[in-house]
């Protein structure tokens, strides 16, 4: 009788989560994606397939080009993001003892804020009168204000760099505070000096914890189109802001989903591709 | 034989709490000794500080004549088994038991040879690309200690190792690691808090009571001769008796107890004591025909265990209780409830507690 309910309650929930999945995700998706393939005359949409979209992204250059630009700027996002993370990551579930967990909700705090909040925070700090500029002009070495940090790809990557931080610090906290103490100590005595321990077991184990938040941060930083429009001037132009104007300032929503289609194709590349390599380095 | 180990007034406080309190022993080169006592008594301190996982408060430890109280972990020539194993969940078996030899920076060759050979002693030749998490417990114990015996270690510190398993599997890993350590020829300090365990496997034991030693010794020793009414009580069971001194001569002492007058070997160290315990097992007491050395008691209850019964006898008064044990069924049936019978104790195998 048990068993025949948890069996009648199981598949209920299993058909509930696909209907949610196929009516909240797949069908937006293939509708989405299916605009891809038509075109527009002045405003009105036509609905006719065609490749002309896809077409017009290979051959007028800009678009290649911003998209090759924008994924470094999200490689050096990523970049940073690792390298400030992992370290904040690893003293905090190694050496903050009985503090870590408060520390880390105050890492954790920022993500409930609004994304557009924090962005104007950055912009306030990073702008002409900004914190830093008038620290600087304060402590009397700079004249006139530095243009380094505001309306250029710098500003987008500290300021993405800033937001997306807590992204991959979580994870790789996680997946190095879940590490037992003995293995660790395993490692010493098994002759390991610190650094070797370091190298040989505590990175390897957190390894696939970093990659889930590097991933997390490449893609964000990869699609993200208010951040540049917010910070980035005319020269932090991104693929994400192309995108965006296509759907609001041009009512080109075909070339748009085309866009959109290039970008969710090789971000799902991307994904499996280091999902395979994680699997393989871990064998 | 050799002394490898030894640790001198060793004790370790946490703030104001004492762990261990002025632990003293030697051991042996290739003695199985074993660290005994109940959970929270301090043991696994003791093997930590022999790791090198942490520092005595105070004494020395002692290393083939030389202290090494500050030498750092991965110096000391000891590798330690783990009670839940801390296997390094990164790397498949044959790795596990190598990685020792690779930080030692031994060529590959050289090591796929050494952990092959380790892998056959302890039985897992089979498994080496498995995954510790694919294995079962009794598995990843066995890989714990190939890690440990491939290094060559002077000492393996075993810390609990067998408490996660189910008794059938304790059962052979106990077989398995008497044998191994026969084999491998190298000292192990091994902790439970199993007395069976502790007997059926160890050369020497110490038992730990309340953060001291309590004894010392062989097991038959710690059996025979308990040094305290805690170790009489320890293993197994014993009538305490309390006794005075009547009058002793040479090689006797004439006592007085609850129970009637008894004779038993004078003991060196006890002659001035007026007043003991005496601690003699259920085993050593003898039903006999009524003689001079013999006294009489009421039988309590007798229960019936197969081939053997237990009897239960008390004084004539009452007051007093002794168990007597191993009595051959034949016997205990025509024995009934109430009934007195002389008992005599087999007073060489007793044991006098003066504290």
């Amino acid at each position: 009788m048990n068993l025949i309910s948890n069996y009648f309650n199981t598949s209920i929930w299993t058909i509930v989560s696909f209907i949610l999945v196929i009516f909240l995700i797949l069908i937006p998706l293939a509708s989405f994606l299916s605009y891809s393939f038509f075109t527009v005359d002045g405003t009105d949409i036509i609905r006719e397939f065609s490749l002309f979209n896809f077409k017009e992204f290979f051959v007028d250059e800009i678009y290649i080009r911003t998209f090759v630009r924008t994924i470094f700027l999200a490689i050096i996002v990523m970049t940073c993001c690792i390298i400030l993370g992992y370290p904040v990551a690893f003293f905090l579930a190694r050496y903050a003892g009985r503090y870590k967990y408060a520390i880390l909700l105050m890492l954790i705090i920022p993500l409930f804020m609004s994304y557009i909040i924090k962005i104007y925070m950055m912009r306030s700090i990073l702008g002409y009168s900004g914190l830093i500029n008038k620290v600087l002009a304060m402590l009397g070495l700079i004249e006139k204000p530095l243009e380094f940090f505001l309306w250029n790809q710098n500003s987008v990557i500290i300021t993405l760099v800033i937001i997306l931080l807590p992204l991959i610090i979580i994870p790789t906290f996680t997946s190095l505070d879940k590490i037992p103490k003995n293995i660790i100590e395993a490692s010493f005595d098994l002759g390991c000096k610190p650094f070797q321990a370091f190298k040989y077991i505590i990175f390897p184990i957190s390894f696939p914890g970093l990659v889930v938040g590097s991933i997390f941060v490449f893609i964000l930083a990869l699609g993200d189109f208010v951040t540049p429009q917010l910070v980035g001037g005319t020269s932090g132009f991104t693929y994400g802001k192309i995108i965006y104007s296509n759907f609001g300032m041009a009512f080109n929503w075909p070339f748009g989903a085309a866009l959109a289609s290039v970008l969710l194709f090789v971000s799902v590349i991307i994904i499996l591709l280091t999902n395979y390599l994680t699997k393989r380095l871990n064998r | 034989m050799s002394e490898i180990l030894e640790l001198k007034n060793v004790s370790k406080q946490y703030g104001n709490t004492k762990v261990l309190d002025n632990i003293n022993f030697k051991i042996n080169n290739n003695e199985f000794f074993t660290i005994l006592g109940s959970s929270g008594s301090g043991k696994s301190t003791i093997i930590r500080m022999i790791g090198g996982f942490t520092k005595p408060s105070t004494g020395e430890i002692i290393y083939e004549n030389k202290m090494i109280n500050d030498e750092p972990i991965f110096k000391r020539p000891f590798n330690t088994v783990f009670q839940d194993y801390a296997l390094f969940p990164n790397m498949n078996v044959f790795d596990n038991v190598g990685f020792g030899l690779k930080i030692k920076n031994i060529n590959k060759d050289e090591i796929k040879k050494k952990v092959l050979d380790v892998l056959a002693v302890v039985g897992l030749e089979n498994f080496s690309n498995r995954m510790p998490q694919e294995l079962s417990g009794g598995q990843q114990q066995r890989v714990a200690l190939a890690r440990a015996i491939i290094c060559e270690p002077k000492i393996i510190l075993l810390d609990e190792p067998l408490g996660a398993l189910d008794a059938e599997l304790r059962k052979q890993m106990q077989l398995f690691l008497k044998e191994i350590q026969k084999k491998i020829q190298i000292t192990f300090i091994f902790i439970t808090h199993d007395q069976e365990e502790a007997i059926f496997l160890s050369d020497r034991i110490a038992v730990l009571n309340n953060h001291k030693f309590e004894q010392v010794g062989s097991p038959k020793d710690l059996y025979y001769s308990p040094q305290t009414t805690y170790m009489a009580k320890f293993f197994g069971e014993c009538n305490l008796i309390n006794c005075q001194v009547v009058n002793q001569d040479t090689n006797s002492i004439k006592v007085k107890s609850e129970f009637g007058d008894f004779v038993i070997p004078k003991n060196n160290n006890v002659s001035h004591e007026l007043e003991f315990v005496y601690g003699i097992r259920p085993e050593e007491v003898k039903l006999v025909n009524k003689n001079e050395n013999s006294m009489q008691v009421k039988i309590k209850d007798i229960s019936f265990k197969g081939s053997t019964s237990t009897i239960n006898v008390a004084n004539e008064k009452g007051d007093a209780f002794l168990k007597i044990q191993n009595i051959s069924s034949n016997i205990s049936q025509s024995l009934s409830k109430g009934a007195s019978i002389n008992i005599e104790f087999n007073t060489k195998l007793g044991s006098i507690f003066t504290e």
